[in-house]
This record gives structure tokens, sequence and C-alpha cells, in this order.
């Protein structure tokens, strides 16, 4: 081989090995630093948030979601599976963290709709039909459907009573509540969505195994 | 060997030497920004992706430019760096705010002006970047192809 190859290949090694070496330090530092906030953080939990489960449930997941998000639509159904499968030890509550266009307008339409006791059908409804409604990422984003008119459809297969509906948005009755936590949201770090805490304690990485270790560290306790 | 020949052979060497630290300051600047982004989970700003999009073929074109001991990579390598150089210079100036924000493309995602890290109180990332631009640019305008 000729030596300039092996030169360079020394020196790629030895900065990919710092790079890893420097990462998990990286990571072991900040989970040791990553300090449990208590579940009775009045900004992680507020009284009116959407909550499924048992009330006396052991372990809280506090989960940030933008209905418009991606990856909160594909996470949705194994949040449900773990609902199901930790019944009666875990509770989910659920907080807003606006971040794409039409995220108000979805967040107000699943308010509106929990009101008339229909919060997760209304929840499940909009992140099955997501690329319906929401905004396409891409080079060449498609012309925008027209929200309103596709939200009046999702409510009527709902069987939800329009005229509340309409009214809600009108009002926009849920704009302080969705600027509280979204507030509540940065003031705790929350940068993407979904964003989990796990009893106050935050999920490093996205992931059901993830998730369910965490879960299962706070069971034992 | 007389004393001709120990001067054109410690030229050639001082030589080669540039373009192995060239390649080893822009691989340093790809790994590290990829720890930036990756590992620590800060979000890239839009000037900082176009300087990402000059630095990282630097490793690949220097890195085989030394390998088939070809020097025409100068050539290639040179004006890619400059125009990260360009874009460098531009973002620590509107970071520490000798041009105002208010001109700036980035409007959308992170602020190419937010503070993510500040080591030492001076040290922070635009700043590694323009360093990292910088020296891949001495020393490739030192380098001198055709040094037998």
């Amino acid at each position: 081989m000729r030596k300039e190859i092996k030169i360079l290949a020394v020196i790629t090694v030895v900065v990919i090995l710092a790079a890893v070496i420097g990462a998990s330090y990286y990571r072991s530092s900040i989970q040791s630093k990553r300090k449990p906030m208590t579940t009775a953080n009045s900004s992680l939990i507020r009284e009116d948030s959407p909550t499924l489960g048992a009330a006396d449930a052991p372990v809280t997941i506090v989960e940030f979601l933008d209905p418009e998000c991606e990856s909160c639509a594909a996470f949705a159904p194994v949040i449900k599976k773990i609902l199901k499968e930790y019944d009666g030890k875990v509770r989910l509550v659920v907080r807003y963290m606006p971040l794409h266009p039409n995220s108000l307008t979805a967040a107000t339409f699943t308010e509106a709709a929990g009101e008339q006791g229909k919060y997760w059908q209304a929840q499940e409804m909009l992140f099955q039909k997501q690329p319906e409604w929401g905004t396409k990422h891409g080079p060449q984003p498609t012309a925008q459907a027209d929200v309103n008119t596709l939200f009046e459809k999702y409510a009527m297969e709902l069987g939800l009573d329009i005229n509340k509906m309409d009214q809600a948005f009108a009002e926009n009755k849920y704009a302080a509540k969705l600027a509280r936590d979204r507030k509540d949201g940065q003031s705790l770090g929350v940068t993407r969505t979904p964003t989990f805490f796990v009893n106050g304690r935050q999920l490093a990485r996205l992931g059901e195994a993830d998730l369910k270790s965490l879960i299962n560290e706070e069971l034992k306790r | 060997m007389n004393i001709e020949q120990i001067e054109t052979t410690s030229k050639k060497n001082l030589n080669d030497a540039l373009s192995y630290v060239a390649w080893v300051i822009a691989l340093v600047a790809t790994v590290g920004s990829l720890f930036f982004s990756e590992i620590m989970d800060l979000p890239p700003c839009l000037l900082c992706w176009y300087q990402r999009i000059a630095m990282y073929p630097l490793v690949l074109i220097i890195g085989s430019g030394i390998i088939t001991r070809d020097e025409r990579m100068k050539n290639y390598a040179l004006p890619i760096c400059l125009i990260g150089l360009a874009i460098s210079t531009y973002h620590n100036l509107l970071y520490y705010g000798l041009i105002p924000e208010s001109i700036t493309p980035c409007t959308k995602g992170i602020s190419c002006t937010s503070r993510q890290i500040e080591w030492l109180g001076f040290i922070t990332i635009p700043l590694m970047a323009l360093t990292a631009f910088v020296g891949v640019s001495l020393c490739l305008i030192f380098y001198k192809p055709g040094q037998k």
C-alpha cells in the first residue's frame, strides 16, 4: 500500500475515534446532568391538558406534539400500544408544540372535539389524514388543500356539532392555551416534536425501546 | 547529497506537509461539524449548511490529490475553499453584529446569529469555521505544484 494511503487512513481513524470517544463522553455527561423534574412541575403538566389513562398511574408521560408533525403521526400508534400494554400504570398527557403552518388550526380542531368528548378520535383522525391536510415537505410542495373544508368534513365524519366547532374557530377559543403550551415547551427546552417526558425525565432518543426502558426504570422506583 | 539537493528535498517535504495540514483541517472541520449537529443536537443554520457544502468535498479532493500524488488538486480545491471562506466571512460579520441581521437570508429555522457555543468566552462555531477555511486556504495558496 502506498505511504500516503497509510498516513491518511491512520489520521482518519484517529479523528473518528476521538469523535466516538467524545460522543460517548458527551452523552454520559448530559444524561447525568439531566436532572428529573418533579411531576408537580407546573410548566410540565397543566390542569386542562388532555389526558389518557388512569389518573393515579405511577408513571406520567408528557408528550409535546404537533398535530401536523409527521413523526408525531408515525409515533402515535406506538404510544397507543404502550398505553394498552401498561394499562393502569401509565398515563399520557398531551401538550402542544405548534411548529407548522396549520398546527394551530389542527390543535384547535382537536381541542374543540375534546369539548364534545371526542379528543382522541379527532387526534387519530388528523394523524391518519395528515397527508391530506398537512403542509407537504419537499422541494415542490403541492398546492395547499383548503384546510377548513377538510376539517369540516372530518368533523362531520366524527359526528361533531359543527356549529360549536365553528364557534370555537371564530372565537379563537384556545389561542391562550396553545400559546401557553408553546411557552412552557420552550422553557423546558423542547425544540422538536414529539418530545417525551417520563415522570419529568426527558426521553433522549425517540423510539419504542428507549421509551419503554425509561418507563420500566420509573416503574421500578 | 549536496546542499542544493538537501534544499530541494526539504522544500518538497514542506510542500507535501502543506497538503497534509490542509487535509487534516478539512477532516477535523467535517467531523467536528457533524459532531455538533448529530451528537450535540445543535441544528445547523442556513449559512452553516452552505459552508458545509464547501468544506466536506475538500476532504475528498485534497485526500485524493495526496493519494494519487496529483498536485493539480489545488486547482479544484482552492476555488471551493475560497467560496467557503467568503460565506464564512459573511457569517462571522453577521454573527458579531458588524452587518445588521435584517438583511440576512436566514428567516426559517435557526437564526444564523443565535449563539449556541461560546468556549472560553470567544470560541464560537462560526469562528471555528472561519479559522478552518483560512487555514485550508493559506495551505493551498502556499502549496506549489511542481516542487520536485
